[in-house]
C-alpha cells in the first residue's frame, strides 16, 4: 500500500480572493441529496415522513428512516422484499433496480448517493492518502460477498421462517446509523429511544466511526469495499445506458485514465467506475465523455449555450420545489394524543375486534394486570417476542390479561399467519390506528403497554422485551398492589 | 529480392528495421531502437503490428519474439495501458438487451403494484425501522 501526502500548496494559500466553486458533478451530488431528504420539517419535528412518497425507492443509498427522507432505500426495502418473499415474490423492488441498473447504473454512486458525497468530502480532510493497490483491488470484491450473504441469503432464509431480518441494514448500513438513528436521537422529544440503545447500536457506531475515518485515507473506502448497492449497479456496467466512454479511434492507449482514477478500476467504465468522469480531466486526447446512449451529456466540447444551461437550472429547481412541497402537505389528524399516555396516567379505555370473533375491553379488565402488546406481522422483533407474552399468560393465567394489537397497516392475512402458531393469547386489530394513537405510539413496533388493576399506566415504552423483563414488570405491579 | 524488413509505430516514432540474413548478431543499434519502439506499446499492439509483416527469415522472427518477452517483463503495466473493454458487444446487442431490460422492469413493477409489493415498501418506509438505526 502506498502513501500520499497531499499537503494545501502555498500557491493555493495564497490565492486568497478567489473563489473555489463546487463542479457540476457535486452541485449534482447536493442536489439530490436534498431531494431525498426534501422533509426539512422531520428533522424539526423529530418524526419520519408517512407519506405515499415513501412507496418510490430512490436511487442512491438513502435510509427511510431518516426524518428527511422522502423516499425508500432501495436496499432496505430490496432485503425486507425478500425476507416476505415467502408470501409474495419481490417483483416490484426488483423492477425498480433493474430499472434503475440499466437506466444508470453505478451512474448513481457517482452522481446521485448522498453516502458517496459524504465520502468524498472527507477525503478532502488533508490526511496522508492511501493509494489503490492490489490489496484495495481485491478488497473491491468484498461487497459482493456482503451483497450475496447480508442481502440476499440472510434476509431469505430467516424469511423463510416468517422472521423478516434485514441483515445488512441490521448490522452493517451506516447510512441508518448517521441519517436514522443520529437525527432522531438528536432530537428532544425522542430522548425515550436512549433506553433501547444496545449491544447494536454500539456495534453499529463502532462501524460508523470505522467508515468515516477510513474514507479520510481511503477514497470512497465504503463504496469500494462494502457497498452492496454499488455492486448490484456494477452488475450493469456493460448495459447502463448513461455511462462514461471512449472513443477508441481517439485513445492513445496512454492509461492515464485508469491509472489517475481513484477506484479499482481495470478500465473505464468497468464494474468498479463509478462513472464520476473525472478521468476526462486527465484524457490528453479528450477521448473520454459521459454519454446516454449515443448521446453526449458531458464532453469536452464547449459549455452549452446559456439558454439550455438556464433551462436545466429551472427544471431542476421545479423538481425540488415539487417534492418539498409534496413533502410538506399536511396529513390528516390522528386522534389527539390522549392525555393519560404517560406513566402514571390512566389510560384510555379501548375496544378492539379480536381475530377469533371476541371482543377485548380495557375497561372490562379492570382487577388485572394489562399488558398491551403492539405489534405486525412484518416487523420482525415484535414477532420475535410474541412467544414471551403468550409465556407471561400461561404463567398468570387469573392475575395477567395480555393482548396483542396488530397495526393497522396489513400486509397479509394475518389470521392464516396466526393459524401456524399455537397462542393462547387474544390477538385484535388496531383498525383506525386509535388504540395505539391513544397511548402516544404510531411509528415504531414492537410497543408495550401494562396497566396495574385500576387501569393506571405503569410502563409504556418502545422496544424489544425479554421474558425476564416482561415478568419483572408484571411482578412488580403485582407486589406493588399487594 | 530486397531484405526482409518490418516497421515498428511507436507514438512517437516510426521505426523502420531492416534484417540483413546472417548478420543479425551485427546490428545492435537497429536492435535497441526497436526494443524501445516495442516498450511504447502494450504487447498485444506490437503484436499485431509484427504479425502484419511477412518475415521470411526465421532468425527475425525469433529475434522479435524474445524482444517481446522482454518488452512484457520490464513493461508491468503494459497490458493495462488498454482503457477500454477490448471486446465489446455490438452495438444492436446492447441496445436489444437494454430494450428487453426495460421491458422486464416494466412488467416487474406492474407485477409488483398489483400484488401488493408497492403496498409493502410503503408499510415498511413509513414506519422506523428500529433494527436500521440499531435500536435493536
Amino acid at each position: 500500500m502506498c502513501w500520499s501526502r497531499r499537503s494545501i500548496s502555498a500557491r493555493s494559500v495564497l490565492a486568497l480572493g478567489k473563489v473555489h466553486l463546487p463542479s457540476q458533478r457535486r452541485l449534482i451530488q447536493l442536489y439530490a441529496a436534498l431531494l431525498y431528504n426534501a422533509h426539512a420539517r422531520g428533522f424539526i419535528q423529530g418524526e419520519i415522513y408517512t407519506g405515499p412518497m415513501k412507496a418510490v425507492c430512490v436511487p442512491g443509498l438513502n435510509c427511510y428512516s431518516c426524518p428527511g427522507a422522502v423516499g425508500a432505500c432501495p436496499l432496505g426495502s430490496f432485503q425486507n422484499a425478500l425476507a416476505t418473499s415467502g408470501k409474495r415474490a419481490p417483483h416490484y423492488v426488483l423492477g425498480i433496480l433493474l430499472l434503475f441498473g440499466i437506466i444508470l447504473g453505478r451512474t448513481i454512486c457517482g452522481f446521485l448517493c448522498p453516502i458517496g458525497l459524504l465520502q468524498e468530502l472527507l477525503h478532502k480532510i488533508p490526511v496522508p492518502k492511501i493509494k489503490k493497490s492490489r490489496l484495495t483491488k481485491a478488497l473491491s470484491y468484498l461487497k459482493y460477498i456482503i451483497l450475496i450473504v447480508f442481502v440476499v441469503l440472510i434476509p431469505l432464509w430467516y424469511g423463510l421462517k416468517d422472521y423478516p431480518l434485514p441483515a445488512f441494514c441490521k448490522y452493517i448500513c451506516p447510512a441508518g446509523t448517521l441519517q436514522g438513528a443520529a437525527a432522531l436521537l438528536a432530537h428532544p422529544d425522542n430522548a425515550g429511544l436512549f433506553s433501547m440503545l444496545g449491544a447494536l447500536f454500539a456495534n453499529k457506531v463502532l462501524i460508523l466511526v470505522a467508515i468515516l475515518v477510513l474514507c479520510m485515507f481511503l477514497y470512497r473506502a465504503f463504496c469500494r469495499f462494502l457497498c452492496p448497492l454499488g455492486a448490484i449497479y456494477g452488475l450493469f456496467a456493460r448495459v447502463a445506458i448513461v455511462g462514461v466512454r471512449v472513443d477508441k479511434s481517439a485513445c492513445v492507449h496512454c492509461g492515464k485514465c485508469v491509472r489517475n482514477c481513484q477506484m479499482d478500476v481495470r478500465y473505464v467504465g468497468d464494474h468498479e467506475c463509478i462513472q464520476c468522469g473525472e478521468c476526462m480531466k486527465e484524457c490528453p486526447t479528450k477521448a473520454i465523455s459521459i454519454k446516454a446512449g449515443k448521446i453526449t451529456l458531458h464532453g469536452n466540447e464547449e459549455k452549452p449555450p446559456k439558454k439550455k444551461r438556464a433551462a436545466a437550472w429551472v427544471a431542476a429547481l421545479l423538481v425540488l420545489v415539487i417534492v418539498l412541497a409534496a413533502a410538506h402537505i399536511p396529513t390528516e389528524e390522528k386522534i389527539d394524543v390522549a392525555v393519560g399516555s404517560e406513566v402514571g396516567m390512566r389510560a384510555q379505555d379501548f375496544t378492539v375486534q379480536c381475530y377469533d370473533g371476541g371482543v377485548y375491553a380495557s375497561g372490562g379488565q379492570l382487577g388485572r394486570v394489562q399488558v398491551i402488546n403492539f405489534w405486525a406481522t412484518w416487523c420482525g422483533p415484535c414477532v420475535k417476542e410474541l412467544p414471551y407474552f403468550d409465556a407471561l399468560q400461561k404463567a398468570y393465567p387469573d392475575e395477567v390479561s395480555v393482548v396483542a394489537i396488530h397495526s393497522e397497516l396489513v400486509t397479509e392475512d394475518v389470521e392464516a399467519y396466526l393459524a401456524g402458531y399455537d397462542y393462547q393469547i387474544p390477538f385484535a386489530l388496531d383498525a383506525d390506528g386509535s388504540v395505539i394513537a391513544s397511548f402516544d405510539g404510531s411509528m415504531m413496533l414492537p410497543q408495550t403497554v401494562v396497566l396495574d388493576e385500576n387501569g393506571v399506566i405503569v410502563y409504556n415504552q418502545i422496544g424489544s422485551l425479554t421474558y425476564e423483563a416482561l415478568e419483572e414488570i408484571v411482578l412488580s405491579c403485582l407486589e406493588g398492589e399487594k | 529480392m530486397g531484405h526482409p524488413h518490418f516497421t515498428i509505430k511507436s507514438k512517437h516514432a516510426i521505426f523502420y528495421y531492416s534484417l540483413i540474413e546472417n548478420n543479425l548478431s551485427r546490428d545492435k543499434i537497429g536492435l535497441q531502437a526497436m526494443r524501445q519502439a516495442l516498450a511504447g506499446l502494450c504487447a498485444k499492439a506490437a503484436r499485431d503490428i509484427i504479425e502484419a509483416h511477412f518475415l521470411p527469415c526465421r532468425a527475425g522472427r525469433i529475434l522479435l519474439v524474445k524482444m517481446l518477452k522482454n518488452c512484457r517483463r520490464t513493461c508491468r503495466d503494459a497490458q493495462q495501458n488498454i482503457p477500454y473493454r477490448e471486446r465489446e458487444m455490438s452495438s444492436r446487442s446492447r441496445n436489444i438487451l437494454r430494450g428487453v431490460m426495460i421491458a422486464l422492469a416494466a412488467v416487474l413493477i406492474g407485477l409488483g403494484i398489483a400484488n401488493g409489493g408497492l403496498w409493502d415498501v410503503l408499510v415498511k418506509a413509513i414506519n422506523i425501522c428500529t433494527e436500521c438505526i440499531g435500536l435493536g
